[in-house]
């Protein structure tokens, strides 16, 4: 169940909401961590029991990590890494457990574990590093299992989420405060909640379609012209894909009462690489540098080591997108342009400016293509197509782009626009008036019309 | 001044709840409508209440166009009193009973016995196997009041004067042809060049046998919007070419699908006397699409092929079995030619196109 599913809009997210809003403040958080486990279990039933157990696990090793045991920290964060790690290395080498009854078990990632493990982590080193105070069962289950956070991010603090002035969490108040209160916060959250909703299903969904249409006709077979549309189709896809979706989430987190987590700052008006990545997922970026690039000593520590230390930073993030050979390239490419920019470029100023930008627009897009491709064939025939070089054995049609643009450019302009960090200002500034609500109020009907409306509704997004 | 402010902010306040509200109503409005008219205009829709709010089926509706005063087939459907969610969940429960021999042939319920399984037991014996080339098999379907014109089933060649299967032809065979469909059929257009510079297509990604009833206008090959019926009454073709199916596989059952199907080559036959008409067999999806989706699945498509090849007489009609050229070992679309477990490759048209040559009509 997404979070754009109707199922999800229509029943699971009112109904808990009025629980969660009707429930005795000292229940709150318990209906807050059981919505959690319910939605998990919806979604990933199998993978349910790994998530208790984290949970569980680094629960008993807080009160050691909280008084600044160095061993009990170490084994929280060697735990909670290991699952991780094994489970990535299981799904890398696709093993796969035939039981005695012939039963085969395939090795998959469990739900959000990249997402949880990481939380985890930083709760623990806040916690070792005094920043936070240890956390009741309830609060850490609840912060662990977030229903808002648990299926891909973002990856918030424990300090930004249950620990916030914001959540109604005593009856100091009167009864009618209380309830203005929870439905302003409601108000709040539904207004970046639709936002996230339309970017998700009205762009980002059907610009997939669009991308999956290249695929379709094969890599190999698709026109030059087609190949640099897909990679402004695919990068608008993948922009508009997360950043819809931590809008989502961040719009259901300030329903309940949490701080909004930013994770996307208009990253295509970044002037360079590593400006672009600290708008870009920021709270993974953020989770890097506070958990591995700062204590390594990040730039403060020599030229040699700064290098050191950001290609340990890119490893690990290739490896933590997945432990396939075009996530480790993407990486490598993404530090050689930050090495590049931070070393080289930034002793120029214009060049710097003229190079930025070209990294930003041209170069990052076709970093996204590398991301997109799982097989090394496929990644070679897109970029022979994109240079104009014939891969053998295909069928190309030359006029093929201009199918693809006039389906296409009904999603693909608007997607344009919304990359102006103007829209964002608007929106943040003027969403209560009157005219982003009518649109908005448009924005939602659409995207749900969009999301039901097509042929036989189960299978919403198919038309062949 | 600070009365002012005040004032502000009650209104900032009651701006704050609007969207709430009018969210809130508007969903109630919708909700109560696609109640009233589940039974009425949305009732030929696959609607399963514990997979999605009802209201769901009103934006489908607005989708489709189903509107209650634009009477379409949701009402016929409901007038023949096949519910259609029930009809498709029976379907699938029997087409998977019949994956190994994939032959049943689906007995149209008649209308004063509605509550007969759709699969007859004679059915059973009387199947056929559109797979092989040298069975005559005869399918007697008695019930069906169009089988009594298609008793035969003719495929084989052992057959004397009229035999139906000339083949091979060459490209030039489809100077006068058009060709009918939906994205497979636009694959088809954009990749197979023998074909494209030399027959008109009329197809449309997303097209459906309803569409084409309705007289749904598309863009032509000539630029233009026109509805297939138009494009019929400006010139005549020596052969016409249809594969629809796959789109409208959540509508319906598969004698629904065969009616309209039927209707729709009625028509043809009645605008193009001198046609012969080849009904293209839905192309299968991969065994991983089949196996995963409850929907677009081979049994469900070769449940609905089964249904039309029925329409065939072998004179005027004729139905090709094309997965013949794109199946795997199990009947389904091979994945070596397939990205999407749905559509062919650009690179891989070739075999369809190899079999339409094969299997030309003279």
């Amino acid at each position: 169940m997404l979070f754009s599913d109707p199922v999800f809009i229509f029943r699971a997210l009112p109904l808990f909401l009025i629980i969660y809003y009707i429930a005795p403040y000292k229940l709150r958080t318990w209906v807050l961590f059981l919505a959690g486990l319910l939605f998990y279990a919806v979604n990933a039933p199998a993978s349910l029991p790994l998530l208790i157990l984290a949970i569980v696990i680094n629960y008993a090793l807080s009160s050691g990590t909280s008084s600044g045991k160095k061993g009990i920290y170490a084994t929280a964060v060697i735990f909670n890494l290991g699952i991780l790690i094994v489970f990535k290395a299981l799904c890398a080498c696709d093993f796969t457990l035939i039981l005695p009854d012939d039963t085969i078990l395939k090795a998959a990632l469990p739900l959000g574990i990249s997402f949880y493990v990481f939380k985890l982590v930083s709760y623990q080193t806040d916690l070792y590093t005094g920043r936070i105070k240890r956390a009741a069962f309830k609060d850490l289950g609840a912060y662990t299992t977030d229903f808002t956070q648990i299926i891909s991010g973002p990856i918030a603090r424990f300090s930004h989420t249950l620990e916030n002035p914001n959540r109604i969490t005593d009856s100091s108040e009167r009864r009618i405060s209380r309830f203005k209160n929870a439905l302003s916060h409601i108000c709040d959250g539904l207004t970046y909640f639709i936002a996230g909703l339309f970017l998700k299903v009205m762009i980002a969904d059907h610009l997939s379609i669009l991308w999956k249409e290249l695929g379709t006709i094969g890599y190999a077979s698709i026109s030059t012209p087609l190949a640099w549309l897909g990679v402004v189709i695919y990068s608008l896809n993948l922009y508009f894909d997360f950043w819809g979706y931590s809008l989502m989430a961040a719009g259901l987190g300030v329903m309940v009462g949490f701080n909004f987590v930013r994770n996307f700052k208009n990253p295509y008006a970044a002037t360079s690489v590593s400006d672009f990545y600290r708008r870009w997922h920021i709270t993974l970026g953020e989770w890097f540098r506070d958990y591995v690039y700062i204590p390594m000593g990040g730039s403060r520590k020599g030229g040699i080591r700064t290098v050191f230390n950001l290609f340990t930073v890119w490893l690990l993030t290739g490896i933590w997108h997945g432990v396939t050979l075009n996530f480790l390239i993407w990486a490598g490419i993404l530090l050689i342009l930050i090495l590049w920019e931070k070393f080289i470029l930034s002793k120029n100023e214009i060049l710097f400016q003229i190079f930025g930008h070209i990294h930003v627009w041209l170069i990052i897009p076709l970093t996204w293509i590398v991301f997109a491709m799982r097989s090394f064939d496929d990644l070679k025939a897109y970029f022979m197509r994109l240079i104009g070089l014939t891969v053998p054995a295909s069928v190309i049609n030359a006029s093929d782009y201009i199918r693809v643009l006039t389906e296409g450019w009904m999603y693909i302009v608007p997607g344009l626009i919304c990359l102006f960090p103007g829209i964002r200002r608007s929106f943040n500034r003027h969403r209560f008036g009157i005219v982003w609500t009518i649109l908005l109020f448009i924005m939602f009907w659409l995207s749900v019309y969009s999301y039901c409306g097509a042929v036989a509704n189960p299978f919403m997004y198919m038309s062949f | 001044m600070a009365e002012h402010r005040k004032n502000r902010k009650k209104r900032n306040k009651r701006r704050h709840y609007a969207l709430l509200i009018s969210l809130v109503i508007s969903t109630l409005f919708i909700t109560v409508w696609s109640y009233f008219q589940l039974p009425r205009a949305y009732a030929s829709y696959v609607y399963d209440p514990v997979e999605t709010p009802v209201l769901a089926l009103a934006m489908q509706g607005i989708h489709d166009g189903v509107y209650p005063w634009s009477g379409s087939y949701a009402s016929e459907t409901a007038d023949t009193g096949v519910p259609a969610a029930t009809g498709e969940a029976e379907m699938i429960v029997n087409a998977e009973d019949d994956t190994i021999t994939d032959t049943t042939i689906d007995i149209p319920e008649t209308e004063d016995d509605q509550k007969t399984d759709i699969v007859n037991p004679e059915a059973e014996t009387a199947a056929y196997e559109d797979d092989e080339t040298t069975s005559g098999t005869e399918s007697e379907t008695s019930e069906d009041p169009v089988a009594e014109e298609t008793t035969v089933i003719e495929t084989g060649t052992n057959d004397d004067s009229r035999l139906i299967f000339h083949g091979p032809v060459d490209d030039d065979y489809f100077n006068d042809a058009l060709f009918i469909g939906d994205s497979r059929m636009v694959g088809l257009s954009e990749y197979c060049e023998p074909l494209d510079t030399r027959a008109d297509f009329y197809v449309k990604k997303a097209l459906t046998i309803y569409n084409l009833l309705d007289g749904k206008a598309i863009r032509s090959f000539d630029g233009t919007q026109k509805s297939l019926w138009e494009v019929l009454d400006e010139k005549q073709y020596g052969k016409i070419y249809i594969m629809v199916g796959i789109n409208e596989i959540g509508v319906g059952n598969a004698e629904y699908f065969r009616d309209a199907y039927e209707q729709v080559v009625d028509k043809i036959r009645e605008a193009q006397p001198d046609a012969f008409i080849f009904i293209n067999s839905i192309m299968h999806v991969s065994q991983s699409k089949s196996d995963a989706d409850s929907l677009y699945n081979n049994p469900n498509i070769n449940a609905r092929n089964n249904a039309i090849a029925s329409l065939a007489d072998n004179r005027h009609i004729f139905y090709l079995n094309i997965n013949e050229a794109v199946d795997d070992e199990n009947g389904a679309l091979r994945s070596d030619i397939t990205f999407d477990d749905i559509h062919l490759k650009g690179s891989c048209y070739e075999p369809w196109h190899e079999y339409l040559l094969a299997h030309g009509v003279k």
